[in-house]
């Protein structure tokens, strides 16, 4: 048999059988009703940084001076990716090395970026150019590292992406959707007295729904679904140099009415949209 | 129009994808369901879908990764004999074709079906399996193989 053949026998076994009824209207249901599902997935799951699945080593200052004479490390013991840089050249991996922008440096290969929406554009850039190539994580010295900095350290043939949350913010506390008043204020209170904590600034309902909007402004039909009192309330803190980000947050995660803290820059895995990874990802379109 | 450009392009292709899962191995309601849930995602981004070389093949790969999905979820593999139906019971070719999809690996299966009924590009049918392009040649030679089909100099299998 010849694949012509094959051709033809598939068809004619596919068209044998009964035939199976189109349902718009229940397809229609059904997208609103995910709709719905996805906007609560979108306000639980919040998307810190780079890349698929790999753990984050615990502990240690981020700011520690390193002393060894190449900065190359892995992925696993990265622990702070502030930027994406391509391409994972042996010059480009010399031009980090020398650079006191950089703290640590780890090649990132294999990054599928799903067809998820809403993915900040800065995440969304750099996952697609992961996705075409091979690229360096890098671990900047300092929050204060600029991409136009760093850009110049490395050369005109590389590329630099910024992967950190806008704002500069080091980590976020989400509240429970229906945290009351008083759970807000304690949290409040905790973080002005944590010497480890440089500043804050509070969102309530309606920044984090102003937000949303942004974020989500290609869906008119998931911000139509949301109203402010859907969103968590948070509080995006900046630690005091030399801090233990990690492990500063982490005091923050049991406090009544705490939802999740969520440390920028930390490696986790992306909302898949229901696991499927799509031909094409997100990554064709603008 | 864009509701009703959707619209039309799920009545013109969601029998034949439901079509396509159970020859992959999936009975009627699986299939029916899993074609359903790949056009909701193709609704829920139809301006990304519809500017795509190929849209009816991106409802394709979806669906065929719900089946992957669903037979994952119930950590129940896909059923080796699968119960593709015979609709006619007495055409000797169909039979045997029918009876040979029957013993591939759920993997070639899928593998046939995207390649030789939706007609998608081997590169398209790798990105869907999360695989190298060279597996899925793979994967199709060993189908084919099986199914004692000889490749075709015409066949762009050889080149990509």
């Amino acid at each position: 048999m010849r694949t012509d053949e094959l051709r033809a026998e598939l068809r004619a076994l596919a068209g044998a059988m009964a035939p199976f009824e189109a349902d718009v209207l229940a397809l229609h249901r059904r997208q609103r009703r995910r709709q719905g599902m996805q906007l609560a997935a979108a306000i639980i799951v919040l998307i810190g940084a780079i890349a698929g699945g790999i753990a984050l080593a615990n502990g240690g200052h981020r700011r520690s001076v390193q002393v060894s004479t190449t900065k190359h490390t892995t992925l696993a013991d990265l622990q702070h990716v502030d930027f994406i840089v391509l391409p994972p050249s042996a010059a480009t991996g010399k031009a980090l090395d020398a650079s006191a922008l950089v703290n640590h440096y780890a090649p990132v290969t294999g990054i599928t970026v799903p067809l998820t929406r809403g993915l900040p554009e800065n995440l969304r850039d750099a996952g697609c150019a992961l996705e075409r190539e091979h690229g360096f994580a890098v671990d900047a010295a300092g929050f204060d590292v600029s991409r136009a900095e760093l850009l110049a350290a490395l050369g005109p043939d590389a590329t630099v992406y910024d992967v950190r949350p806008a704002g500069g913010a080091q980590a976020e506390v989400f509240m429970t959707v229906d945290a009351p008043p008083a759970d807000v204020a304690l949290v409040r209170a905790g973080l002005a007295a944590d010497p480890a904590i440089a500043r804050f600034t509070f969102l309530d309902h309606r920044d984090a729904f102003e937000e949303f909007k942004r974020t989500f402004a290609d869906q008119p039909g998931l911000i139509r679904s949301a109203r402010p009192s859907n969103l968590p309330e948070s509080f995006r803190l900046v630690f005091v140099n030399g801090v233990d980000i990690e492990h500063a947050a982490a005091r923050f995660r049991d406090l009544r009415g705490v939802q999740s803290v969520v440390v920028a820059g930390q490696v986790r895995t992306f909302w898949t949209d229901g696991a499927v990874v799509t031909p094409r990802s997100s990554c064709t379109s603008p | 129009v864009a509701g009703r450009e959707f619209d039309e392009f799920y009545l013109s292709h969601y029998d034949n994808v439901a079509r396509a899962l159970t020859l992959a191995g999936a009975d009627r309601e699986l299939a029916a369901d899993a074609a359903q849930e790949a056009f909701a995602r193709a609704l829920r981004r139809w301006r990304q879908v519809r500017d795509m070389e190929r849209p009816a093949g991106w409802v394709y790969v979806v669906a065929m990764n719900q089946l992957r999905d669903h037979w994952r979820r119930l950590e129940h593999k896909a059923p080796d004999e699968a119960a593709i139906p015979d609709p006619t019971g007495t055409v000797a070719t169909r039979l045997t074709v029918r009876d040979a999809l029957a013993t591939l690996s759920p993997r070639q299966r899928q593998a046939v079906v995207l390649r030789y009924l939706a007609d998608l590009p081997v590169a398209d049918i790798a990105e869907a399996m999360g695989c190298a392009v060279g597996t899925v040649k793979a994967t199709l030679h060993r189908a084919r193989a099986s199914l004692r089909v000889e490749l075709e100099e015409e066949d762009d299998d050889a080149n990509g």
